[in-house]
């Protein structure tokens, strides 16, 4: 019999100045070389359980404090945070909070410097960490000139430098790329031979499949605890906790065969969908596509050449030619750094060309202000934390059309309607910044659309939010599109843009390597794999079995025959 | 969002000399630009700075900084030739009267204000922030002290990335400090500034977090990653810098390189 690792006992938690506790009675054992993932909508406690194991709580987050952590039969609560550095380590969602140092090679020697490991052995430490996230040849690079995926792998060497024996990742591929994403799961599964104890936080349910065990947790409470072909099995108790379900199991439900499990073979479950897969019915899809397609108003931005390139030699996007029209949803996607941010902030004037030219309805951005172009472009930027500074969501909302001295009456029929649009209706007078992420990203929608844009920009909005927060988003996006908006979107989530986007554009290092449609942009795993993205689960199965793009369950389960 | 890091990651000549021997001849340089007014002298220094920017390669870091030393230069030799009533007039236009020995001073402020900066600008080019810190260490600066120099090179950049992104943020919601009177003006930073301020809040928790969880303590001595051993080189360059910097003090004390008897 295995001696229990870990072992946390009766945990309880609530922040300082906290309503309800975060972590309320939370029982979990983990034993060695075993990898556990938590999973649950946000605000459920992840974080704070992570927190917890690693000490974190209660010694560096103030608030009432209960139950015990043990590891190997010792509470963690009788030593200090960072002497627990060489036995636990952890890695956070925010890779850059957690480099500290000039180079590579330092930021790994960075936790044994501290444990005070000899110096000899510090240099063996470094290039076998280095070489265990894939970094070898980065030791004199400087950590601020990594791509996202490789600055969270290097905070993974930075921790493994420490030699833990247990390793906590709290949501650390939350702000990845789908390439980035890719490597740090990559190099995750591979640790210690993959017998590395482990607990992770994650949202994704394609991360967890490697898991040994899965518990999700609900309002602070073990909701459920299985292995991952147990819980991955079962789409409606994850949809109920906010977790998004593998659709092929929405699928499974709908043709009234069993689930499959991760490493389950589709070819059965694919047989039978054959068999009720009715031609026409997506052929309906099709022309619906392309009537939509030819609905579209006159362009509203027209780049052309654009070029922008801060410093000479450094081009940071390159020559793109694009045009939005009127009541398009357009998806920007591509890696981190390939330059879609930049590119959208050409979009109301906040960046300038270097070279070429951008059009908002017919007129140059050169020849107008961004205090002028942001009437009819609304931005909505990444983090709501960068915006938001008001007391009430009220007066939040109608800073901007306060700036544009609206009337008084006006105003505050926008902040209404704003409000309702985004699902806030009733929170007027709350705090915006006590809200959780998915309120203060709703606000900074409002108040986006309480100036009345015709066109709306969303910076990676979906980033940190879970699966309902992000559902709820989309329809929104959706709705407003509806309504007469015209809608961009810079995204790394594909199953977003399968099911919301109607165009997409790929970028890659500053240049625009493909514009077409999601369909056809799933149909395409060259394409795919040059620009650093995945398709959907859904996609690439109904491209092997149907030789058809299908891009969500829904999608598919419409082409079925009713039996 | 562009780099603000001013480490040139290049082997060049001054970036191999030890951090000890580079803060002596940054300290040397700044006593010599302080000791004379002459512009001409500080020209004299003011080139051999040039050639350091060369030898050093970071001649990147100017061109970024090119602006404002090209404002800290024409701002203080207008300045102080404007205001300082020293010397015969030479002319006038209208009511402003230019004399000789204020505009020569102002001259040699601005070369003064101009060379220290370049003079920073070398050393942070050439100089890794961690070798900054082993210097400190060594010259007797408690971890803690030395540490904390080294995260608020971290946190000033991440500050000012932070209030680049808040400004568009809120300029694109139509915020226009830049009109109206000067109580308006103060008042329109207020969403500018609690953005930047819950946000850096925020920060230095998550830093806290990371650096207790990477088993940082300041009580506890670190072991040294980068050891710098003192070469003959090093201690003629420590050696050199001190012989100018004295010999700057005694010239001005013999009346050399001075302008008008005053800093």
């Amino acid at each position: 019999m295995t001696s229990v690792f870990l072992k946390v006992d009766g945990l309880r938690f609530t922040y300082r100045g906290g309503k309800k506790p975060a972590l309320d009675g939370v029982d979990l054992s983990v034993d060695r070389g075993e990898r556990v993932y938590v999973m649950g909508r946000s605000e459920a406690g992840k974080s704070s359980l992570c927190f917890s194991l690693r000490g974190l709580i209660p010694e560096c987050c103030p608030g009432e404090y209960a139950g015990e952590v043990l590891l190997e039969g010792k509470s963690i609560a009788e030593r200090r945070v960072r002497e627990l550095a060489g036995q636990i380590g952890i890695v956070f969602q925010d890779f850059e909070s957690q480099l500290f140092c000039t180079t590579v090679e330092l930021e790994v020697a960075f936790t044994p410097q501290n444990l005070g490991v000899p110096r000899e052995e510090i240099e063996r430490r470094v290039p076998r960490c280095l070489e265990l996230v894939g970094l070898q040849g980065f030791e004199k690079r400087e950590p601020t000139t990594l791509s996202g995926g490789e600055k969270q792998r290097l905070a993974l060497a930075a921790v493994l430098a420490g030699e833990p024996e247990l390793l906590i990742l709290d949501e650390v591929t939350s702000d990845l790329d789908p390439a980035g994403k890719k490597d740090v799961l990559r190099v995750v599964s591979s640790l210690n031979a993959g017998r590395q104890t482990i607990v992770a936080a994650t949202h994704a349910h394609e991360e967890v499949s490697q898991a040994d065990s899965i518990l999700i947790l609900d309002e602070g409470k073990v909701a459920t605890r299985g292995s991952a072909a147990e819980i991955l099995c079962k789409p409606r108790l994850m949809e109920r906790n906010g977790i998004r379900p593998r659709e092929i199991n929405l699928l499974a439900e709908e043709a009234e065969m069993p689930a499959l499990p991760p490493e389950g073979n589709p070819a059965g479950l694919f047989g039978k969908i054959k068999t009720r897969f009715n031609a026409l019915k997506f052929q309906e899809i099709l022309e619906k596509e392309k009537e939509r397609a030819g609905s579209y108003g006159q362009p509203i931005i027209e780049a052309r050449g654009l070029t922008f390139c801060p410093e000479k030699g450094k081009e940071i996007v390159s020559g793109v030619d694009l045009s939005i029209r009127e009541r398009e949803v357009v998806a920007i996607v591509g890696k981190n750094g390939a330059g879609k941010t930049t590119l959208i902030k050409h979009f109301n004037g906040l960046l300038l060309p270097t070279r070429g030219e951008v059009r908002v309805k017919g007129t140059s951005t050169k020849k107008r202000s961004p205090f002028g172009l942001c009437k009819t472009v609304g931005l909505v930027f990444q983090n709501p934390d960068h915006q938001i500074f008001s007391d009430t969501v009220r007066k939040e909302v109608s800073f901007g059309p306060k700036n544009f001295g609206v009337p008084q009456t006006e105003i505050e029929e926008r902040v209404a309607e704003a409000l309702t649009a985004v699902g806030l209706k009733g929170l007027e007078e709350d705090d915006p910044l006590m809200l959780p992420k998915g309120g203060r990203q709703k606000v900074a929608v409002a108040s986006i659309l309480a100036m009345r844009p015709e066109l709306l920009v969303f910076d990676e909005p979906t980033t940190g939010l879970d699966y309902d927060e992000t559902v709820a988003l989309m329809e929104l996006v959706r709705e407003l599109n509806k309504k007469g908006h015209t809608v961009v979107l810079v995204t790394h989530t594909m199953w977003v843009v399968a099911r919301y986007a109607q165009r997409v554009v790929v970028m890659d290092e500053g240049k625009v390597v493909a514009d077409t449609t999601p369909r056809a942009l799933f149909a395409n795993p060259s394409l795919l794999e040059s620009a650093g993205l995945t398709a959907p689960e859904v996609a690439t199965l109904s491209n092997n079995f149907l030789a058809k793009t299908l891009l969500s369950a829904t999608e598919l389960a419409y082409c079925l025959e009713a039996r | 969002m562009r780099e603000l890091s001013l480490y040139v990651n290049k082997e060049a000549l001054i970036s191999r000399i030890d951090p000890r021997a580079k803060s002596a001849a940054t300290a040397a340089l700044f006593v010599v630009a302080m000791s004379f007014n002459d512009p001409v002298y500080l020209l004299g220094l003011l080139l051999f700075e040039a050639w350091l920017v060369l030898a050093s390669r970071s001649l990147v870091n100017i061109k970024r900084v090119k602006v404002l030393l090209g404002l800290l230069f024409v701002f203080s030799a207008v300045m102080w030739t404007l205001f300082l009533r020293e010397g015969p007039v030479l002319f006038r236009f209208g009511p402003v009267r230019v004399r000789g020995d204020s505009a020569l001073y102002g001259l040699g402020m601005g070369l003064r204000l101009v060379s220290m900066v370049v003079a920073g600008l070398v050393f942070l080019s050439s100089t890794m922030v961690e070798e900054f810190v082993f210097a400190l260490r060594k010259f007797g600066l408690p971890l803690p002290v030395a540490f904390a120099f080294s995260l608020a090179f971290r946190m000033v950049s991440q500050l000012v990335k932070t209030a680049g992104t808040v400004k568009q943020a809120q300029q694109i919601r139509g915020l226009d400090v830049d009109s109206g009177g000067i109580l308006q003006r103060i008042k329109k930073h207020i969403p500018l500034l609690i953005p930047i301020f819950v946000y850096s809040i925020k920060s230095v928790d998550s830093l806290t977090r990371a650096l207790e969880a990477r088993g940082f303590r300041c009580t506890r001595k670190q072991t040294p990653f980068i050891i710098k051993q003192m070469t003959f080189g090093d201690y003629a360059v420590i050696g050199i810098a001190a012989v100018a910097a004295v010999a700057a003090i005694v010239l001005r004390v013999k009346g050399f390189g001075e302008v008008l008897p005053r800093l």
